[in-house]
């Protein structure tokens, strides 16, 4: 029994060893199976992220599973896998960890936001073969150029040219121009061709309870001496009820019960007023009240009067226009200057037709486009203005309140010569205004312009757009069928998507604000950069010229124009990729290698690449 | 009694036997796959270097017998075949590691270079120069294991994934 016992302890014993001998030798011969597995789960990994990366530069965290195992992947647009910080700032480094079981393996590619050719200062895939003959300017950074380049036509360290060129190194493979997808260009200028009016009008919207507009007393509307012999007072109005007879709608109002103007709806009327009644200046008393049953409840209606008047008082020196014809006419005299409050859509102390003045009174509806002149506006220049939106340097426009803010609480004056911004009261809502379809450009002058108000954060312009003195907010686009002017301090922040069918000229303004708040700029007709610093991608993509002149640009220029100029002190840091030379036209102009935005979350046309022997297994 | 203990004694005697051969079986059998393991996991580790092999210029020096690699990241790893048997790896100027001492030095064709049209680079004398080394495309790992009675060839063409994005250039960095 003990012997039998015995013999089997032994042979159990035996038994173990062998099934350990066994296992342990498994294991070990299948850990590379496994390592392989992983390895390739983890390329999965780097396969899936450029894809989506590719696609609109989206650098999101991803991960998935199969095959038992799990892969995750991060971007890092800083450092490498060890923390080193990257060569150039449109460089990211994808990392793939890819683990299955107690085998892991990780991966890295690193990824340039920008095609190939941009790594260079300059890079001129010049078909015409001529030479590049400049010796003004520099050029600081490797260069290419497809054609023959003469002695000192750049300077710094590899500098390298093709063909004959002297100073650098024969660059055997050099590579493809940029291929640039004009697909989402061509899109948006077609759907800005199709667009059916270039202005996305807005408007205020009363409660007629309490909702107003004030602005301030000012010399250039009512205090200020021998500037009120003439005026014209314009607005769009859309009254709910007009039928009204328990107030006054006040359209608008400046001045008091002395001196003033007003317009207003009572009792299916439409009123336009003046007075000055001192018998020391004019005694223009009780005032003269036009007024139209002409109009319609919910309907937009253009109003103006209009004031020519001296001392004294005078026949038909005051008249009245209903959607640009006249209504009436009366006596009336000069405005001596006059406090008061200045307000749209309410009543302080004005005087009515009644002779009454009562406080108060609120206008239920909508207003827009309110234009207050100093000039008397002829009956033509109302009639063919009305339904075009001013540039706001017109001779004599005093203040303009087009209501294009469509967020906040200030009524930009949006003429050039004053501000007389006005304050939104109680909560006075935005709406789409009158359709304004005589416009033959588009004009934003001093104002802000929020481009997430816009359909698709897309302003469409069917025609030339001007934007002076003005702040434009992304993100978003704007997209002009014709010409894009950009003037007079305007700042284009971030984010933001410039596309013109026509010609571009940017002068005195700030186009992006740093490199990660760039903007791409996209022109087919001939682009002019005056003075101006850009931080983005500038496409010229017309066969036409492309011309710096004393501006600055962080970032990268695509150019198909077959001139190319920088003249004055003109800068560009980052790179240039031009079809034609590049005419320096100026000694202070140069062209440096530089950082380049990564335009991360932006389909800009440009593929990625991976960036050639960085892939790394660690 | 005598025959009961006559008759343990043998079929004792042929368990134990029997029990023996089993096991030698079993261990050669066991020390086969430990060789099969081996080689699989040293060229598997010699093709995982290969494909990460940065750029084609990084090939200089190699010839039949050595392989000169720099990943990514630059670091230096190169691949030996010594006679009689030995298939060493070493990271950096240090010393070499062995990843077989089971390799059939004769029987193995080692490491042959091709360019673009698929002809074969022959390294010069002292190996690859850098001429030669910029042109390679693609690489041939052709290595023999043998162990006892068991021979096992491996054989494997490698396209370095990095070949697939362009070639590296200075701007680059």
């Amino acid at each position: 029994m003990a012997s039998t016992m015995g013999i089997f302890i032994i042979l159990s014993l035996f038994a173990f060893y062998l099934a350990r001998f066994s296992i342990t030798e498994s294991r070990t011969g299948g850990y590379y199976m496994t390592d392989i597995k992983a390895r390739n789960l983890a390329m999965t990994g780097i396969e899936h992220a450029m894809q989506s990366y590719k696609a609109s530069r989206n650098i999101s965290n991803i991960s998935g599973n199969f095959n038992n195992g799990n892969y995750s992947v991060s971007f890092d647009t800083q450092n490498n896998e060890a923390g080193t910080a990257l060569p150039h700032s449109h460089f990211i480094t994808v990392k793939s960890t890819a683990t299955i079981n107690d085998v892991e393996r990780n991966l890295r590619l690193i990824v340039s936001s920008m095609p190939e050719a941009f790594l260079f200062s300059f890079y001129g895939n010049n078909s015409g073969g001529q030479t590049f003959t400049e010796s003004n300017g520099t050029i600081s950074g490797d260069m290419f150029y497809n054609g023959n380049v003469e002695s000192n036509s750049g300077t710094g360290s590899g500098t390298t040219y093709t063909s004959t060129g002297t100073g650098g190194t024969l660059l055997s493979s050099p590579p493809p121009f940029p291929t640039l997808d004009i697909t989402q260009y061509e899109a948006l200028l077609t759907s800005a061709a199709s667009a059916s009016g270039a202005y996305n009008n807005y408007a205020l919207d009363f409660d007629g309870s309490n909702d107003y507009v004030k602005i301030n007393n000012s010399s250039d509307i009512n205090t200020g001496g021998a500037i009120h012999t003439q005026k014209t007072i314009e607005a769009w109005f859309k009254v709910e009820d007009k039928n009204i007879t328990s107030r006054k709608q006040t359209i608008y109002e400046q001045g008091g019960t002395v001196r003033g103007l007003n317009i207003y709806v009572y009792g299916g009327n439409l009123y336009v007023g003046g007075w000055n009644e001192p018998n020391g200046e004019s005694d223009w008393d009780p005032g003269t009240w036009l007024s139209t049953n002409s109009i319609q409840s919910n309907t937009w209606h253009h109003v103006a009067l209009t004031l020519n008047g001296g001392n004294s008082v005078t026949n038909n020196a005051f008249k009245g226009y209903l959607d640009g014809t006249q209504f009436g006419t009366g006596e009336g005299s000069k405005l001596w200057n006059h406090g008061g409050d200045v307000s749209i859509a309410r009543n302080r102390d004005t005087k009515f037709h009644t002779g009454d003045y009562n406080s108060a009174k609120y206008f239920a509806g909508m207003i827009d486009e309110v234009r207050l002149w100093n000039v008397e506006r002829t009956a033509s220049q109302i009639a063919v203005k009305k339904d075009t939106v001013l540039a706001g340097n017109e001779s004599g426009l005093t203040a303009y309140y087009n209501f294009q803010e469509n967020t906040g609480t200030t009524a930009n004056d949006t003429q050039t010569q004053s501000n007389n911004d006005g304050s939104i009261k109680n909560g006075a809502s935005w709406t789409d205004g009158p359709t304004l379809s005589k416009m033959g450009s588009t004009a934003f002058t001093n104002t802000t312009i929020n481009l997430s108000s816009y359909a698709n954060s897309q302003l469409l312009a069917n025609n030339d757009l001007t934007i002076s003195g003005s702040t434009v907010n992304g993100p978003g686009y704007i997209v002009v069928n014709g010409n894009l002017n950009i003037s007079s301090n305007t700042t284009i922040n971030g984010n933001i998507f410039l596309i013109c069918s026509g010609n571009i000229t940017i002068s005195n303004s700030q186009i992006g604000t740093g490199l990660g708040a760039a903007v791409v700029i996209y022109s087919k007709g001939v682009a002019d950069y005056n003075n101006s610093t850009v931080y983005g991608l500038i496409i010229s993509k017309g066969n036409s010229s492309l011309e710096l002149d004393g501006s600055t640009v962080y970032g990268a220029i695509l150019n198909y124009s077959s001139s190319f100029s920088l003249v004055g002190d003109s800068d560009i840091t980052g790179s240039v990729i031009s079809y034609s030379s590049v005419d320096f036209q100026g000694n202070d102009a140069s062209i440096t290698r530089g950082n380049i935005p990564t335009f991360l979350g932006l389909n800009i046309g440009l593929d990625p690449i991976v960036v050639p022997g960085s892939y790394l297994e660690y | 009694m005598i025959i009961v203990i006559v008759a343990v004694g043998i079929i004792g005697s042929m368990a134990a036997t029997m029990l023996f051969q089993g096991a030698d079986i079993f261990v050669k059998e066991t020390n086969r796959q430990g060789f099969v393991s081996e080689a699989r996991s040293a060229f598997w580790r010699l093709m995982r270097e290969t494909q990460g092999q940065s750029s084609s210029a990084d090939f200089i020096l190699s010839d039949q017998n050595s392989l000169y690699l720099k990943n990514g990241k630059g670091d230096l790893k190169d691949f030996q075949t010594s006679s009689p048997d030995q298939f060493n790896f070493r990271l950096g100027t240090g010393s070499y590691n062995s990843l077989s001492n089971s390799l059939g030095y004769s029987q193995s064709n080692g490491f042959t270079f091709y360019n673009n049209n698929f002809n074969v680079v022959s390294p010069s004398s002292g190996g690859l120069n850098v001429a030669q080394a910029k042109t390679v495309h693609l690489s041939k790992l052709d290595l023999t294991f043998i162990n006892d009675m068991d021979t096992l060839s491996l054989t494997s063409f490698v396209y370095p994934h990095n070949f697939r994005f362009g070639s590296k250039m200075s701007y680059h960095d």
